[in-house]
């Protein structure tokens, strides 16, 4: 029994050897990004393998690697393995800014091209960064809602995990509103941290909270799917429009369709780390900052935002 | 209260307190309850409380599992990473049914049923294999579903293609029916999933009190050495708790396939704590041997009610986990308490 398990144990181990072994020689292309713990951190997932066919089939010399973590010190410590088998290139979607600055300064340091994708760094350290703009997220939602509100009307936020990128959104789309739209109140600022099933159950509370709701801004697809349900489910009427973020097919389809819950979304694409990844091979980009913008999608323009095959 | 616990020779006066002290977790939540509705008029509402035992179901029929596999010594952290795995393998099984143009799985009933089968069998021989490690391979259980926790969760990812999986595909136009109204049944307007967990934890209670496998199972999480010189097969035993949990958990998928119709990436993410805190303050000893299965729906409710009052009192998303652990930590407090008393007098 237990000669069966050694032996087994051998060879599974050898196998991971077998694995790990890059091709010698080619150009290596590291993609350092979050495993997929959510619908969006899964499009990038997703988005960064078709990057690796794409760029493996076009240029046969480089040898790209996807890397998945699932925290920061997870990440820098990938990274650094990584260092020290001596890569080119590395597009880091880092967890959060500042606990990965350090890692990229030492890359940096041993002449790897470094792209940085959606958050930056807390120093300007690499060659060029391909970001998303979370405030301009936040100001796009509230502008949006407090157009088809016609500026009057009484609001619930759902708030994704406390981090960066949700602070700079939920500022963003206060500050807007604030100061544009004075006449819509936010009855409630909660979280529901990205998850289809904790929208769900936020959105139940919130209906039993209060008896009038105009508006909903999860700022995130997922999270409006499972409000989605829990609203159709209440038999309610009284809420007009739903709003989500991301722009993941379900809900572009959605408003491609002209549901007249979800009238809109607003763009966050996680195909941003592909076009980083492209840019990243041939080492070049428009410029030293790309800044994907935040884009309202709309009925008219939906087609154009809509991947029937993306897993996103 | 589901305790198996033999109390002897006692008379009727020393009675009481010992049920005092098996219904803690009751009396924790009532104290609870009463709060919530002084202070949040929403509780008020019989409707508010049906919505929270529904949002605890899926977790809390999770924790009933746990609840043998801790009693029975051991601890299974991989039943959030097999939610799904379970989930995901069910749906991609329908979806290769439904492409082979299999006409069961057009049907509502049809879809039900598959479903059903798929989530219960993947949970239940996953199940089986973190007790085969546990019970076969003698791997203490807190590395044996470490590692299997990894390893669902892993496939999982593999097997959606880090995606999530509409329980409705689109096939050649046409859309599957949902189950939403088979495993998500209403009464007029009231979703009776509660119902579920209630017929489940009755059944449980029962296994665990009037069966010899509830008596083994306390026997080996008390003492595994005394228990097999008692003749009891204690890796059997073993096996079959983690087989129960893992069956539950795939009870739990069917649940859920009824309320959000899909599979998201981070299903079942983190259960495993929200499953052990629902044992735990539900009064089943971390160190095996003693079970509370009725205690274990109280501290699931526990655990709906603190969510509820977190979202109803609007407190700062980022502040919410203060007042969680503050409130978790009192209720077992509020037990600890009650032990003491008996203790004590006794």
């Amino acid at each position: 029994m237990k000669k069966v398990f050694l032996m087994t144990c051998a060879a599974f181990c050898a196998a991971l050897l077998f694995c790990a072994c890059g091709d010698a020689g080619k150009r290596t292309i590291v993609i350092s990004i979050p495993s997929a713990d959510h619908g969006w951190t899964g499009g990038i997932v997703s988005w960064a393998e078709n990057a690796e066919k794409e760029i493996e089939k076009n240029n046969p010399d480089v040898d790209v690697i996807v890397q998945t973590s699932k925290d920061s010190q997870e990440q820098a410590n990938g990274i650094e393995t990584m260092l020290a088998k001596g890569i080119d290139t590395l597009v880091i979607l880092p967890h959060e800014p500042a606990p990965l600055t350090n890692i990229s300064k030492k890359a940096k340091k041993q002449g790897v091209f470094l792209v940085v994708v959606d958050r930056g760094l807390a120093e300007p350290v690499y060659d060029f960064e391909v970001v998303g703009d979370n405030t301009g997220f936040g100001e796009a939602a509230a502008r949006a809602i407090g157009r088809e509100l016609n500026g009057k009307g009484e609001i619930v936020i759902m708030e994704g995990i406390q981090c960066q990128v949700n602070t700079d959104r939920v500022n963003g789309f206060k500050t807007v509103l604030a100061k544009e739209f004075p006449g819509i109140r936010i009855l409630q600022s909660t979280n529901a941290n990205w998850s289809e099933e904790e929208g769900m159950k936020v959105m139940e509370n919130m209906l039993s909270k209060f008896n009038q709701i105009d508006a909903v801004w999860t700022g995130d697809d997922d999270v409006l799917n499972g409000a989605l349900k829990a609203y159709e489910k209440s038999g309610r009427s009284d809420v007009k429009l739903m709003v989500g973020g991301g722009g993941s097919k379900t809900v572009v389809k959605r408003v491609l369709d002209g549901d007249p819950l979800v009238r809109l979304t607003v763009t966050y694409p996680p195909k941003m780390i592909y076009d980083a990844a492209l840019m990243a091979v041939e080492k070049k980009a428009p410029q030293k900052k790309v800044v994907i913008p935040a884009e309202i999608v709309e009925k008219t323009n939906a087609a154009k935002f809509y991947y029937p095959d993306s897993r996103y | 209260m589901g305790n198996c616990e033999n109390l002897p020779g006692q008379d009727k006066r020393k009675k009481f307190l010992p049920y005092f002290v098996n219904a803690a977790s009751w009396i924790a939540l009532a104290v609870l309850l009463a709060v919530c509705i002084i202070v949040r008029p929403e509780f008020r509402n019989p409707q508010t409380l049906l919505m929270i035992a529904k949002q605890v179901t899926i977790v809390g029929i999770i924790a009933l599992g746990m609840t043998f596999v801790i009693a029975g010594g051991g601890i299974d952290l991989s039943v959030g990473s097999l939610f799904a795995f379970s989930g995901v393998t069910a749906l991609l099984i329908l979806k290769d049914l439904q492409e082979a143009g299999m006409a069961l799985a057009w049907s509502e009933g049809g879809v039900f049923l598959i479903v059903t089968v798929v989530a219960l069998l993947v949970g239940a021989l996953g199940g089986a294999l973190n007790g085969l490690l546990v019970a076969v391979c003698k791997i203490p259980p807190f590395i044996a579903t470490l590692g299997t926790l990894s390893i669902f969760r892993s496939l999982a990812l593999h097997f959606a293609e880090s995606g999530t999986l509409p329980l409705r595909n689109v096939i050649d136009g046409a859309s599957t029916p949902g189950i939403s109204e088979l495993a998500a049944p209403m009464i007029g307007k009231y979703e009776i999933t509660a119902v579920v967990f209630v017929i489940l934890t009755a059944l449980c209670w029962i296994l665990m009190k009037y069966t010899a496998f509830g008596r083994h199972v306390c026997a080996v999480g008390a003492n595994e050495k005394v228990a097999k010189f008692a003749g009891i097969n204690t890796g059997l035993i073993k096996l079959l708790t983690y087989t129960l949990t893992g069956l539950l958990v795939g009870a739990g998928v069917v649940l859920f396939l009824g309320q959000l119709e899909s599979v998201p990436n981070n299903a079942g993410n983190l259960y495993e704590l929200d499953a052990i805190a629902a044992v735990v303050i539900g009064g089943t000893a971390m160190s095996g041997g003693k079970a509370n299965v009725w205690g274990t729906l109280a501290g699931a409710l526990i655990l709906g009610l603190i969510f509820a009052f977190l979202n109803f009192t609007g407190t700062a998303p980022a502040l919410k986990g203060l007042v969680q652990g503050v409130i978790i930590l009192l209720s077992v407090l509020i037990q600890g308490f009650a032990f003491m008393l008996n203790r004590n007098r006794a």
